[in-house]
């Protein structure tokens, strides 16, 4: 079974068709790229998977059941969503944050047991974010508050992570460090969607990618199938130079 | 939880304790503090005399001094108080904004507007009850032109811009009634009301309000952790399962509720909501959903000390609560404005 079946999704935003078509899946263990250029529906695609934006056409499964039959409250249990941006409103401590990732387990009134206390301490771990724990997270630098909304979204436990750019302005050190991590939160039996604009990063750690082109889906497959050089030149009309020494690797190189 | 597990934290070196950061000494803190502000309350007045000899003889004057004039004076100070600073912390969660506040915003306005009207049709002598419910309706009316002004998540200048439309809009309202009554005792009774005062209120006022005040606070105390998800954002918030819809509607009918029904019996008393959870704020870690009981145990010391001052301040008539609250208040607002334009340079 799959963990999130996409079928035939078309939306449309004031009017405008901005999905076209768009049927995808994602399975255990295994992380789908999702690639395209500016204003091809990717954030579009992630915010009518998590319901923000209802589909004018089409459907979305979640471990095998219609989304639309989830409360909201299940779909929070289930699916985890790291935005594009990452707001904080207010400065709060590192710890606060990540226990956040709880909310969708907690009643109004209950606050939160140890058992959850427990989960939030090894998301931080894992996230190498537990030493940050008592700092405000507006005196944090750029790479670590992506970890610690990582950390935030490890701690709702989601069996499918959809993750908007969370590479976005990161050194190439944090960058490969999010990548990592993301491999081993899939090797637990998740599954992670990720938007990602840097195709070095996409070739080396994801097992399909998707390319959204438009609206609609140009190609999908194994990187190297995605990310061929006839594919980039119509989606991108860029030029790449590809590596197989340690795996399949893309460096975009040139404008046509 | 199968993580990879890659900490920092050189081996040996123990992590930081496990212990989250609780409350409850703040609570304990405010507590006491406001178990001194309410004694403070009844023992304040300008008859001097032993509360424990009130007690002891029930029929005499004291004691009806005490039972039927301080009781009902301090325990409507408590709950309007609560009420003020319990709004400003909701409305300052909700509306990302730490200059939100009931007053500023317009809704103080709004309520007075609709408690006016009522004074002013002479419905209020004839059902007693349409008073709250007339603050109550002005109270909800203006929280709803807020929110459609502003939206959530506005710009401070269009915030507080939005506060100064609905208090232009319930200003001119009030102005016109006040011209169209003919008695000028009514206009006066009117104008000194306006300005909010716990005096000669009874407990009459207190059960009048009780009800819809408990609604009020419940339906806001229940937002606390809506509140701390929101504070990373709208979708975020619906990621993590709060629906921004139910929430929008709680906050705005419970701040009509206890703010409405409290304006209707006390008059328009301003910025208690503004100083309070932006003192309380950084002893609660910053977070929203603490802040609530916070501010409302705050809310209630700053007027039951507001009211003991307005006794004890000499002068020849005895000074209007509401005008203290903003003697103290708009400074504080304006150095609030201050530091946030130095942050934006």
């Amino acid at each position: 079974m799959n963990l999130l079946q996409a079928e035939k999704l078309h939306v449309e935003l004031d009017g405008f068709t901005v999905l076209e078509d768009v049927s995808f899946s994602l399975a255990k263990g295994e992380i789908v790229g999702l690639v395209g250029p500016n204003g091809s529906g990717k954030t579009t695609l992630l915010k009518t998977l998590i319901g923000a934006l209802k589909p004018q056409g089409g459907f979305v499964e979640i471990l095998g059941k219609p989304a639309r039959d989830f409360s909201t409250q299940e779909l929070a249990r289930q699916l985890g969503y790291l935005p594009q941006e990452a707001e904080v409103h207010w400065p709060l401590a590192v710890e606060r944050i990540v226990a956040l990732g709880r909310v969708p387990f907690l009643m109004p009134w209950e606050d939160l047991k140890n058992s959850d206390e427990n989960i939030i301490e090894d998301a931080m771990r894992a996230t190498d974010t537990l030493h940050l724990k008592r700092r405000r997270v507006d005196h944090l630098a750029g790479g670590e508050k992506v970890l610690v909304m990582i950390a935030r979204l490890l701690a709702g436990e989601p069996k499918i992570l959809l993750a908007d750019e969370p590479v976005q302005g990161l050194d190439p050190s944090h960058a490969l460090q999010v990548m990592e991590l993301l491999r081993g939160v899939v090797a637990g039996g998740r599954g992670v969607l990720v938007v990602l604009h840097d195709l070095a990063l996409a070739s080396r750690f994801c097992d399909r990618i998707l390319l959204l082109h438009r609206g609609k889906i140009a190609a999908s497959g194994r990187p190297e199938e995605v990310l061929s050089p006839e594919h980039l030149k119509t989606s991108y009309h860029i030029e790449a130079k590809y590596g197989n020494g340690d795996g399949f690797y893309v460096v975009p190189w040139k404008r046509i | 939880m199968n993580f990879p597990v890659r900490s920092s934290i050189p081996k040996g070196v123990s992590p930081p304790s496990k212990r989250s950061q609780s409350p409850w000494l703040l609570y304990s803190v405010l507590g006491g503090l406001l178990c001194v502000a309410f004694f403070g309350s009844v023992s304040v007045g300008a008859l001097k005399f032993s509360l424990f000899d009130a007690i002891r003889h029930p029929s005499s004057e004291l004691s009806f001094i005490f039972w039927d004039i301080r009781l009902p004076r301090a325990v409507l100070g408590l709950i309007v108080g609560a009420t003020l600073g319990l709004a400003g912390a909701a409305m300052q969660g909700f509306l990302r904004n730490p200059l939100a506040e009931p007053g500023i915003l317009g809704v103080t306005g709004g309520a007075a507007l609709g408690a006016v009207a009522v004074f002013y049709t002479g419905f209020a002598t004839i059902f007693p009850m349409m008073l709250p419910v007339g603050g109550i309706l002005g109270a909800f009316v203006s929280v709803l032109l807020l929110y459609l002004f502003a939206g959530t998540l506005a710009s401070v200048q269009t915030l507080i811009l939005a506060g100064v439309a609905i208090n232009v809009i319930a200003f001119s309202g009030t102005s016109l009634m006040l011209n169209l009554v003919k008695d000028p005792y009514a206009v006066l009774d009117i104008v000194f009301w306006q300005m909010g005062s716990l005096a000669d209120r009874s407990f009459q006022h207190v059960f009048l309000i009780l009800p819809f005040v408990l609604a009020g606070w419940c339906l806001l105390l229940w937002d606390g952790r809506a509140l701390e998800a929101l504070s990373l954002g709208e979708e975020t918030a619906s990621s993590l399962g709060i629906s921004l819809k139910v929430l929008r509607a709680r906050i705005i009918l419970g701040t009509a509720l206890c703010v409405g029904s409290s304006i209707a019996v006390c008059g328009s008393i301003g910025f208690v909501g503004l100083i309070v959870p932006h003192l309380l704020r950084p002893f609660v870690g910053y977070r929203p959903g603490k802040l609530l009981a916070a501010s409302a145990l705050g809310g209630a010391i700053l007027l039951l000390a507001s009211d003991v001052a307005v006794r004890m301040i000499p002068s020849l008539v005895e000074l209007k609560l509401g005008v203290v609250t903003s003697i103290l208040g708009a400074p504080f607002f304006l150095l609030l404005i201050f530091r946030m334009r130095k942050k934006m340079l």
